[in-house]
């Protein structure tokens, strides 16, 4: 998988900036890809040694679908895939840092 | 954090502050605790966000800034209270703009009332005007009372001044009937004015009966400026004429007018007297204690600041647009009346503003001086002297407030007036100052509830309007 279509976005939420604190940090990512392309994206991307990732897909949530005319109804929102990346010790992504 | 409080003549005081850059973060630090409680950061609970994040949102300058604003307002608490200013506006700032980890300088001008040197007042000296009542006054004002009291006696003769004639009347002017009236009572007088003047003088010498045209010539002030200056052409008819009969002046009308509280017109004449004394009195003692409190204001000095006088401007303005809603006017149509423009009201209002306001430091610092107190025992008298006034006033903090200002006021003005013109010599009339102080105060106190004020002065409503806006003035004062 193309590395530049790996990571979509990072993540900071007040739960992701406290796991910052074990150099561990969090993005969304293509649902399609693997915990390989995660790690070679931020390797190359951020130019730092990865140690270990995490992924998980995480549930679409049913969300209300509401439009003119139609009786609204529930309709799951889309699945997607968070990967929780564990830097080497001493390392960081400034971008996300908080 | 250093600051140096320089007093300038001009009634202004510079505070130059000093800050070094730790306090400056340290400022900023206690804005950003304040601040983040607010924000709201997606994917953090309120007050939870790091600094980082809401430096983004919001700017770096801008935590800085939130800082410095509390800095200097701790700087002008701090200046206020230990060099004993009293600001009268707002602040200047001269707040440069400032650079991450230098040391900033930044400058506060304060309007301040400057303190009110006085002068040797203990020294004045003033008389206190003896005051007494001439028969010629008592019998003046009996012969008024009679003359309130006339009746109106038909007679068989031609019409004379102070006569009372019933007339028809038909008056035109400029080819218009201005006024068309039958049977109308007239009193003859040689001192009309208004659209009538001069019509008495064609009218005496008439006979009961007899018709008579004449004309006249309006006077050139009368405030239709259509007719001023125009000729009236008059057409009359005398039905009758009336004699003005005095009652005698005896016992038995002294008894009538006065409900049988005196008997007899020696005793009228006493309680007459009497009451005439005691006006001139009141008179005397007011004219010696605005003799005395001028003086006093003379010999002092002191440095408005402009600022001052423009607030207190503002508020005699709003004071005047409550005086003027009684009278279900607003400001504007009440400056048509008068035809000046806010502008030129607020100039004319400036010397009594002026006045008042040294008047009132002026007074402040001699009770100072003289150490004059008011209790909450006083207070609560005045409360209650208002209750028997049949004026409940609502007991806030305000109101006491208002109340024990004014009375201070006038406690302070009594203290002069002692000083200089020695106590007054009649025991009688000293609770009957202290009464009347009461009164005073009440009033005083009631304009500045009124105004919302707790610091009061009188309001300005020094008059000096056109022809046509004195009329509306008395309406207003009345």
């Amino acid at each position: 998988m193309e590395i530049t279509e790996v990571l979509r976005q990072g993540i900071v939420t007040e739960k992701t900036t406290a796991l910052q604190q074990q150099n561990k940090y969090t993005f969304k990512v293509a649902l399609e890809a693997n915990k390989i392309d995660v790690r070679r994206a931020v390797e190359t991307l951020f130019n730092v040694k990865v140690v270990s990732v995490n992924t998980m897909r995480m549930p679409g949530k049913a969300k209300m679908m509401r439009r003119r005319g139609k009786a609204p109804r529930s309709v799951p929102a889309r699945e997607w895939k968070k990967a929780i990346v564990t830097l080497r010790e001493g390392q960081s992504i400034d971008a996300l840092k908080a | 954090m250093k600051v140096s409080v320089e007093k300038l003549p001009t009634s202004e005081a510079v505070l130059e502050v000093d800050v070094t850059w730790q306090e400056m973060e340290k400022a900023s630090d206690k804005a950003y605790r304040k601040l983040v409680q607010q924000v709201d950061i997606q994917g953090f609970r309120k007050g939870k966000a790091p600094r980082s994040l809401l430096e983004r949102r919001l700017g770096k300058e801008y935590m800085y800034n939130e800082g410095l604003e509390e800095l200097i307002s701790e700087a002008y608490r701090r200046a206020l209270k230990e060099h004993d200013l009293t600001p009268v506006t707002q602040p200047k700032l001269d707040i440069p703009p400032f650079e991450i980890g230098q040391p900033y300088h930044f400058s506060v001008t304060i309007p301040i009332i400057a303190p009110v040197v006085l002068g040797d007042y203990r020294s004045l000296h003033f008389d206190r005007e003896e005051v007494e009542v001439t028969s010629e006054e008592v019998e003046q004002d009996i012969e008024s009372q009679r003359n309130n009291l006339n009746t109106w006696q038909s007679v068989e003769r031609p019409a004379n001044y102070n006569d009372r004639v019933t007339m028809d009347l038909k008056f035109t002017a400029e080819g218009q009937t201005i006024s068309d009236l039958k049977d109308n009572p007239f009193e003859l007088t040689n001192e009309r004015y208004g659209v009538y003047a001069g019509m008495d003088e064609h009218i005496v010498g008439m006979q009961v009966g007899e018709s008579k045209s004449f004309s006249t010539t309006i006077p050139n002030d009368y405030s239709n400026e259509k007719l001023a200056g125009k000729h009236g052409e008059y057409q009359v008819t005398l039905h009758k004429v009336e004699e003005k009969q005095l009652p005698p002046l005896d016992d038995a009308w002294v008894e009538k007018i006065t409900n049988g509280k005196y008997q007899t017109l020696e005793d009228l004449r006493n309680s007459v007297s009497d009451r005439i004394l005691e006006d001139k009195k009141r008179r005397a003692r007011e004219e010696l204690q605005e003799k005395v409190v001028d003086a006093v204001v003379e010999q002092s000095q002191m440095v408005l600041h402009p600022l001052l006088i423009e607030e207190e401007i503002e508020n005699a303005l709003h004071r005047m647009s409550h005086l003027l809603q009684r009278q279900h006017l607003s400001l504007e149509q009440y400056l048509m009346i008068k035809k000046q423009t806010l502008e030129q009201y607020k100039e004319s209002a400036r010397p009594e503003v002026e006045r008042s306001l040294k008047q009132q430091l002026v007074l402040s610092e001699v009770g100072r001086q003289e150490h004059i107190e008011v209790t909450a025992e006083e207070v609560n008298n005045l409360f209650q002297l208002y209750a028997q006034l049949d004026q409940q006033l609502p007991r806030t903090d305000e109101q006491r407030r208002a109340l024990e200002i004014s009375y201070r006021r006038e406690k302070t003005i009594s203290r002069l007036v002692e000083l200089t013109a020695g106590p007054d010599p009649d025991a009688e009339s000293e609770a009957l100052t202290q009464e009347e102080a009461e009164e005073t105060a009440v009033a005083n106190a009631q304009a500045a509830a009124i105004a919302g004020e707790t610091e009061q002065t009188p309001p300005a409503v020094v008059e000096q309007g056109s022809e046509s806006g004195r009329t509306q003035n008395e309406s207003i004062e009345s």
